[in-house]
C-alpha cells in the first residue's frame, strides 16, 4: 500500500519540476503530465482493496483527526478521484500532440488535476476551500490560455464569479468553524444535530454559493456558457469532465455527510429543475455548437443535482448510483462531444452550424465519434447514456415526484431536436476536411468505448457505482471510521 | 433461447456485413444467407408461448412469443429478405446493412418484449438505426426528413416511457399487463400515452407528419421495408395496448375507441385526399400508405371480433400491396433515374412486369376482388355496418373513393400515355425488383381468393379477447349480415374482365401505333410537345378541397416550435454577457434565498 | 470570541464596498480591486472572530491559569492561507486584466461582451 497522500504532493513536485525540465529540453514537459497521471493512478489503485465501507483516514503531522488535517477516503471518493486523473490521463495523452503550448500550460494543467483530486480525498473542510481555489485559479489560467478574444473574455467572467463565489465558501466554512469549533468534516457532521437551525441554514447558504458556481446551478452559472464557449475545445473537455464532478463530488459531501440533507437539498433540488430547464431551452436557440453543447452542459448538471437532492427524501443508494452514473455519463459522453467537434472544426474556431455542415462526411472518424457522444447524451439504448438516463427517470419515480418524470423526458426532446439537428447537418452536404492525428483520434476512441461498451454491459459499472453510493449514504460509518463512535 | 438466438444472429449478420463492407459480393450474400437463416429459424424454432428471460444484472429482459407477435414477426422478416434482394442493385455501403439488421433486430425484439422498460429499449433501437437509414437515404431533402423522423419517433417513445412510469408507479409491475382495475383518470392517460409511438409509427393523424417526407427520402428499397414492414410495428402496438393492457376498453372507455376509429377514418379520407394531389410517385403512395393504416385503426376503433380480424387482416394486406407498389416505384426509379409523375408515361411495354406488379397493387389498394385488399375491406364495411355509425361509415366509403382516383393517377402516370423521349431505352427493372414483384403477387392474389388461410390465425390471435363473431372455412365466410365465398366473386370478377377482354378484341377497333405518333387536328406536333397530362391532374378537387386543406397540421406544430424558440430566446436572454451583471446574479440570488429562508434564520 | 462592533463593522463595510465596486466599476482593474476589497473585508472578518477582548497570545505554557484569555488561533492560521491564495488569484486575474488590454485594447468590461446569449 503507497499512501494516497502522495497523489497530492507527487502532482505538486511534477508540476514544479516541469519548468527545470523545460530548460533542459523543450519537449520535455508534455511528457510530464502522463506519467504523473500513470503514478497517481498506480497508487490509487493499490488502495482500492484497502477501502472499506467506512473511510481511510490518511493522517498528516502524526495527530489523529479532530487536530490534525487528514485525507478521508471512501469508495464514494476513491471513484471520484479514479475518475478524475483517468480522464486527466486521457487528456494529459491528448495534449502529447501537441507540440505548440507553453510549458506553463502543463503546470496549470497538473495543478488543475491536483485541486480537484484533492476536493475529493481531503477530510477537512478547510482544505477542501484550498483545493477548491487552486481548481479555480488553474482553471481560470487554463479558460484563458487560448490568448484570444474569447478565452481571455472567458476566462475573466470565470474568475469574477469563481472569486466571490469562493469567498462566500470561505466564509461558509468559517461559520460552520464558530459553531462547532472543528474543521474536520466528520466532526462537524457528528455536532451537527447540536448546531441551531438558522446557523445551519446560513452556513449552508454560503457553501452554496461556492459550490453552486462550481456544479453550474442556475443563477450562478452564468459565467459557464462563456467560459465553455471561449476556452480551447480540450479545456471545455476538462471543465465538464473534471471540474464539474469535483463539484459534484463537494456537494454531495457537504450538504449530504455533513449537513445530512436539511433545507439546502431543498434549494438544491429547485435550483436544480431550473438549471436544467433554462439552459436546455437555451441550448435550442444556438446556432454556435460549442455554445450549445456549453448549455447542454450545465443542463445535464442540473439534472444530476436535481436527482442528488432527491437522496434527502430517501437516502436511497439507487439515488447516489444513478448520480454517479449521470457523471459518469456526462464526463465521458460530453467530455467526447467537445473533443471530437474540435476534431470536426478543424481547430479554428468556427463552430457555427452552417460552417460545419458537411464536415461529419469529410471526416467519418470525427463525424462519427460526435454522433456516438451525441446519442449517449441524449440517452439513446446501446449508449451508456440510456442507463443512465433510466436510472434517473426511476430515481424520480422511486422518490415520488412523478410530474418530474413528463418534464425531463420533455426536456429530453428537446435534447433529441438540437442534437438531432446538429448530427443531421454534420452528414449533409460537402465540408471541409481536417486531418486527424492518431493519438487525439485514439483518445477520442477511448472515450468513445466506454460509451459503447458499458452501454451494452453496464453491469460493471452499475456494480461499482452502488458500493461507492453505499459508501456514501452510510454517514455514521464514515463519521464513525475518522473520529471514533458516535 | 430461440428469441434470443434469433436476435443475436441478426445482430451478428449485421455486424458481419459491416465488416465486410468493402467487399461487395460476399457481402451481400452473408447478408442474403443470414435473413433467410433468420426467416426459417423464426419458422421453425418459435412457437407461441415461448418465454424467456435475459438477465443483464441491472433488470431482466423479458421475452414471450405470442400468437400476434409470431404474425406480424413473419410479415416482417419476409418483407426484410424482399427488401435486402432488391437493395443489392442500389450502391450500398457496409454501414447500411447494419443499421438495417439492427433496424430488424429492434422490430423484432419489439414483437417479443414482454415487459415495457425493454419495449421501449428496443423500440427506440428501431426508431434510432431506422433513423440512420433514413438519414443514408438519396436525396439532399433526406436529411430533414430523417431528422423529422427521428424526434417524432422519439416523441412517440418518451410518450410510452412516461405511461410506462405511470403504470410502474400504481401497479409496480413493469410487465405488460392489464391495468383495468386502476382508477379512471389515470388510467385513461397511460392509455393514451402507451398508443402514443403506435400511433407514431402507424401514421396516425396527426401523428403522421413524419411519415410522406421518410418514405419519400429513404432509399427506395428500403421504403419497402419501411412502409410494409415498421409500420407494422404501430399495428402490433394498437393490438398490445388496446387489448392485452386495457381488457375492459369496449366497457369503460367506449367514447375513447369511437374517437380513435374516427381519427382512423380522418386519416383514411384526408391523406387519400392528399395522396391524389401529389406528383410525386413515392409521396402519392406514402399519402396511400397513411391511408390504408388509417382503416386498420377504424377496425380496432370499432372493437368487435371481425373489425378487429379486418384490421389486422387489413394490416398483411397493407404490408403485401403497399410494399408491391413502392417495388414497383423502387424499379421503375432504378431505371428512369425519376419518381416524379409528370417526366414519366407510357412504360407499360418498356416494363410490363412491373406494370402488372403496379396493377394488381392498385386493384389491391383500392378494394377489389380478387385481391387481398378485397377480404378486408368487406369484413370493415359489414362491421360498420353493424355497428350503425352512418357519418364514419360514409367517411370511410369516401375514403375508398380516393383510392381509386390516386391508383388511377399512379398507373396513368407511369405507365401509360406517352413515352418519353428519353426512356426509349428502358428496360425491364433487374432481377432483384422483379423477383420481389413476383414473390408479392402470390399471396396478393392467393389470399384474395381464399383468405381463410390467413383468417384462422387471425382469428386465433382475436379469439381470445372478444367473442367469436365470424364463421370462415378457406374460402367463405359468415358474418351476421350474411355470406360470402370469395373464389365466386373473384370468379365473377374474372369472367367479367374476360368478357370485356373478350368484347374489346372482337368488336373494338384498333390500330397499333408507336406511343410517340400522335396528332392533333390539323398538324403534327413536335416530338417534345407534352401530350402526357400528369401534374395538375385531379385540379378541380383540389379546388374544391384546397381552402379546407390550408389549414394543416403542420401550422399546429409551428405553433408548438415557436412556442419552444420563445421560451428558448427568454433563457438565453440571462446570460447577458456582462460580468458584472453576471456577479450581480450571484448577490443576488444570495440575497433572495436569505430573504426567502427569513422565517427560519 | 467577541472582537467588538467596530471590528465586525467595519470589516462588513469592506466587503459590501467591495461588492458594490466590482459590481459597478467599468475599469476591469477596479473590478478586481473590488473583489479584492471583499477578499480583505473577509479576512478582517475572520480574524476578529477569533480576537479575544484583552487575549494574549495562544502558546502553550506551564501555567495554563494564568493564560485565560488566549486568542483563538485558527482564524489566524485560516487567513495566513486565505491571504496567499487572494494574492495568487489576484495575480492571476492581472495577467488576465494585462491580455485582455492587449487584445481589446481597452479595459472597459462593457467591451467585453462578445460572448454572450
Amino acid at each position: 500500500m503507497v499512501s494516497p497522500i502522495l497523489v497530492i504532493a507527487l502532482s505538486l513536485f511534477f508540476a514544479f519540476v516541469i519548468p527545470l525540465l523545460g530548460m533542459v529540453s523543450k519537449k520535455l514537459p508534455r511528457l510530464v503530465p502522463p506519467l504523473a497521471m500513470l503514478v497517481n493512478l498506480w497508487i490509487l489503485i493499490t488502495n482500492i482493496k484497502f477501502v472499506s465501507r467506512g473511510a481511510m483516514l490518511v493522517t498528516t503531522a502524526g495527530l489523529k483527526p479532530p487536530i490534525a488535517i487528514n485525507l478521508a477516503i471512501d469508495r464514494f471518493s476513491l471513484l471520484f478521484v479514479i475518475l478524475i486523473q483517468l480522464i486527466g490521463l486521457l487528456l494529459s495523452v491528448y495534449y502529447l500532440s501537441q507540440d505548440n503550448r507553453d510549458q506553463r500550460f502543463y503546470m496549470l494543467f497538473l495543478l488543475n488535476i491536483l485541486g480537484a483530486s484533492g476536493i475529493v480525498m481531503t477530510g477537512d473542510i478547510f482544505n477542501s476551500f484550498v483545493f477548491l481555489e487552486i481548481l479555480e485559479i488553474s482553471s481560470f489560467g487554463l479558460v484563458a490560455s487560448k490568448k484570444d478574444r474569447k478565452a481571455l473574455e472567458g476566462g475573466f467572467k470565470y474568475m469574477v464569479i469563481g472569486a466571490i463565489g469562493s469567498s462566500l465558501y470561505l466564509l461558509g466554512i468559517i461559520v460552520l468553524y464558530l459553531t462547532t469549533g472543528s474543521l474536520n468534516m466528520a466532526e462537524i457532521a457528528k455536532l451537527m444535530p447540536h448546531i441551531p437551525e438558522s446557523i445551519k441554514l446560513f452556513a449552508a447558504l454560503l457553501l452554496l454559493a461556492g459550490i453552486g458556481v462550481e456544479v453550474e446551478l442556475f443563477p450562478l452559472n452564468a459565467w459557464a456558457p462563456d467560459a465553455y464557449h471561449g476556452a480551447k475545445d480540450e479545456i471545455s473537455t476538462q471543465l465538464s469532465s473534471i471540474i464539474s464532478k469535483a463539484g459534484i463530488y463537494l456537494a454531495a459531501r457537504i450538504f449530504f455527510t455533513i449537513f445530512n440533507g436539511f433545507y439546502a437539498l431543498k434549494i438544491i433540488f429547485y435550483l436544480g429543475v431550473i438549471t436544467f430547464v433554462i439552459a436546455e431551452l437555451a441550448a435550442l436557440m444556438q446556432k454556435n455548437v460549442k455554445r450549445m453543447l456549453a448549455y447542454s452542459s450545465i443542463g445535464q448538471m442540473g439534472l444530476l443535482m436535481l436527482i442528488l437532492s432527491l437522496v434527502a427524501k430517501r437516502g436511497d443508494v439507487f439515488v447516489i448510483t444513478t448520480v454517479i452514473l449521470l457523471a459518469l455519463n456526462h464526463a465521458f459522453g460530453k467530455g467526447l462531444l467537445f473533443l471530437s467537434l474540435g476534431a470536426l472544426s478543424g481547430g479554428n474556431g468556427e463552430y457555427e452550424i452552417e460552417n460545419l455542415g458537411g464536415n461529419g462526411r469529410a471526416n467519418p472518424l470525427a463525424g462519427f465519434l460526435f454522433t456516438v457522444g451525441a446519442l449517449s447524451i441524449v440517452g439513446m439504448p446501446f449508449f451508456f447514456g440510456f442507463w443512465s438516463k433510466i436510472s434517473a427517470l426511476i430515481s424520480l419515480m422511486k422518490t415520488n415526484v412523478i410530474y418530474l418524470i413528463a418534464l425531463v423526458l420533455v426536456i429530453s426532446l428537446v435534447e433529441i431536436y438540437y442534437y438531432g439537428n446538429v448530427i443531421v447537418n454534420l452528414f449533409r452536404g460537402e465540408g471541409k476536411k481536417y486531418g486527424i492525428s492518431i493519438v487525439p483520434a485514439a483518445v477520442m476512441i477511448l472515450f468513445a468505448l466506454f460509451v459503447i461498451v458499458f452501454g451494452i454491459w453496464p453491469h460493471p459499472v452499475f456494480q461499482i457505482a452502488q458500493s461507492a453510493a453505499v459508501s456514501l449514504i452510510e454517514r455514521t460509518t464514515y463519521i464513525s471510521s475518522i473520529i471514533g463512535g458516535m | 433461447m430461440a428469441m434470443f438466438y434469433l436476435l443475436l444472429l441478426l445482430v451478428l449478420v449485421g455486424i458481419v456485413s459491416f465488416v465486410l463492407g468493402p467487399i461487395k459480393v460476399l457481402r451481400n450474400i452473408i447478408a442474403f444467407l443470414g435473413a433467410v437463416t433468420a426467416f426459417f429459424y423464426f419458422l421453425t424454432n418459435i412457437k407461441p408461448g415461448l418465454i424467456y428471460s435475459l438477465n443483464i444484472r441491472v433488470y431482466n429482459v423479458h421475452f414471450e412469443a405470442g400468437f400476434s407477435s409470431m404474425f406480424f414477426g413473419v410479415i416482417i422478416t419476409a418483407l426484410f429478405i424482399i427488401f435486402l434482394i432488391a437493395s443489392f442493385h442500389e450502391e450500398n455501403d457496409g454501414a447500411y446493412y447494419l443499421f438495417a439488421y439492427l433496424t430488424l433486430t429492434g422490430a423484432l425484439a419489439v414483437l417479443f418484449a414482454k415487459d415495457l422498460i425493454s419495449f421501449f429499449f428496443f423500440f427506440e433501437t428501431m426508431s434510432l438505426f431506422s433513423f440512420l437509414m433514413v438519414l443514408k437515404g438519396k436525396s439532399d431533402t433526406s436529411f430533414r426528413s430523417a431528422f423529422k423522423y427521428l424526434v417524432w419517433s422519439v416523441f412517440g417513445g418518451y410518450a410510452f416511457l412516461m405511461g410506462t412510469f405511470l403504470k410502474v408507479y400504481y401497479t409496480h409491475s413493469v410487465m405488460i399487463g392489464d391495468i383495468s382495475y386502476l382508477a379512471g383518470g389515470v388510467k385513461l392517460l397511460i392509455l393514451i400515452l402507451l398508443l402514443a409511438p403506435f400511433a407514431v409509427k402507424a401514421a396516425l393523424m396527426p401523428f403522421h407528419l413524419w411519415a410522406p417526407d421518410a418514405y419519400k427520402d429513404s432509399k427506395d428499397t428500403f421504403t419497402v421495408f419501411f412502409s410494409g414492414g415498421l409500420s407494422k410495428i404501430g399495428v402490433f402496438g394498437y393490438f398490445l395496448v388496446l387489448f392485452k393492457v386495457f381488457t375492459e376498453i369496449a366497457v369503460k372507455y367506449p367514447y375513447f375507441l369511437k374517437a380513435f376509429a374516427w381519427l382512423g377514418a380522418i386519416t383514411a379520407a384526408l391523406s387519400g385526399i392528399y395522396a391524389f394531389m401529389q406528383d410525386d410517385a413515392k409521396k402519392l403512395l406514402a399519402y396511400s400508405s397513411i391511408s390504408q393504416l388509417g382503416y386498420v385503426a377504424v377496425g380496432f376503433g370499432i372493437y368487435t371480433h371481425f373489425s378487429v380480424v379486418a384490421a389486422l387482416f387489413h394490416a398483411l394486406g397493407h404490408a403485401v400491396f403497399e410494399s408491391l407498389l413502392f417495388l414497383v416505384v423502387a424499379g421503375v426509379y432504378y431505371r428512369t433515374k425519376t419518381t416524379d409523375l409528370r417526366k414519366m408515361g407510357g412504360l407499360i411495354k418498356r416494363m410490363p412486369l412491373s406494370f402488372i406488379g403496379l396493377l394488381f397493387g392498385i386493384i389491391a389498394t383500392s378494394g377489389i376482388p380478387p385481391t387481398i385488399g378485397f377480404p378486408s375491406k368487406w369484413l370493415l364495411y359489414e362491421a360498420l355496418i353493424l355497428k350503425g355509425d352512418l357519418l364514419l361509415t360514409s367517411l370511410v366509403f369516401f375514403a375508398s373513393i380516393t383510392a381509386f382516383l390516386y391508383s388511377y393517377k399512379l398507373v396513368h402516370g407511369i405507365f401509360l400515355g406517352k413515352l418519353h423521349e428519353e426512356h426509349k431505352n428502358v428496360k425491364e427493372a433487374p432481377l432483384g425488383y422483379a423477383f420481389g414483384t413476383v414473390v408479392l403477387l402470390v399471396p396478393l392474389l392467393v389470399l384474395g381468393i381464399i383468405p381463410g388461410l390467413v383468417i384462422k390465425p387471425i382469428d386465433y390471435i382475436v379469439r381470445f379477447y372478444l367473442k367469436p363473431e365470424l364463421g370462415y372455412n378457406l374460402a367463405n365466410m359468415n358474418t351476421p349480415l350474411g355470406h360470402v365465398n370469395f373464389p365466386v366473386v373473384g370468379l365473377v370478377m374474372g369472367l367479367t374482365f374476360a368478357l370485356s377482354l373478350f368484347i374489346y378484341l372482337i368488336a373494338g377497333k384498333s390500330y397499333r401505333a408507336e406511343q410517340t405518333d400522335n396528332y392533333t387536328a390539323t398538324e403534327a406536333i413536335d416530338e417534345d410537345f407534352e401530350l402526357h397530362y400528369a401534374g395538375e391532374f385531379y385540379g378541380f378537387m383540389k379546388k374544391a378541397f384546397g381552402r379546407p386543406l390550408t389549414w394543416s397540421f403542420e401550422k399546429i406544430l409551428n405553433a408548438f416550435l415557436k412556442l419552444f424558440s420563445f421560451l428558448g430566446e427568454v433563457a438565453r436572454g440571462f446570460y447577458m454577457g456582462d460580468a458584472r451583471v453576471y456577479l450581480f446574479y450571484v448577490i443576488a440570488f444570495f440575497a433572495l434565498l436569505a430573504y426567502l429562508m427569513g422565517g427560519k434564520l | 470570541m467577541n472582537g467588538g462592533l467596530l471590528f465586525y463593522g467595519s470589516s462588513v463595510f469592506l466587503m459590501v464596498m467591495g461588492i458594490f465596486i466590482a459590481i459597478t466599476g467599468k475599469h476591469l482593474i477596479k473590478i478586481l480591486l473590488g473583489i479584492d476589497l471583499f477578499d480583505v473585508g473577509l479576512n478582517l472578518l475572520i480574524i476578529s472572530f477569533g480576537y479575544v477582548n484583552g487575549g494574549t497570545a495562544p502558546i502553550f505554557s506551564k501555567y495554563p491559569h494564568i493564560f485565560k484569555n488566549v486568542v483563538d488561533p485558527v482564524p489566524q492560521a485560516l487567513v495566513l492561507t486565505a491571504i496567499v491564495i487572494g494574492v495568487a488569484e489576484m495575480a492571476m486575474g492581472l495577467a488576465i486584466v494585462m491580455k485582455i488590454k492587449e487584445k481589446f485594447g481597452t479595459c472597459n468590461i462593457a467591451k467585453l461582451k462578445e460572448l454572450k446569449w
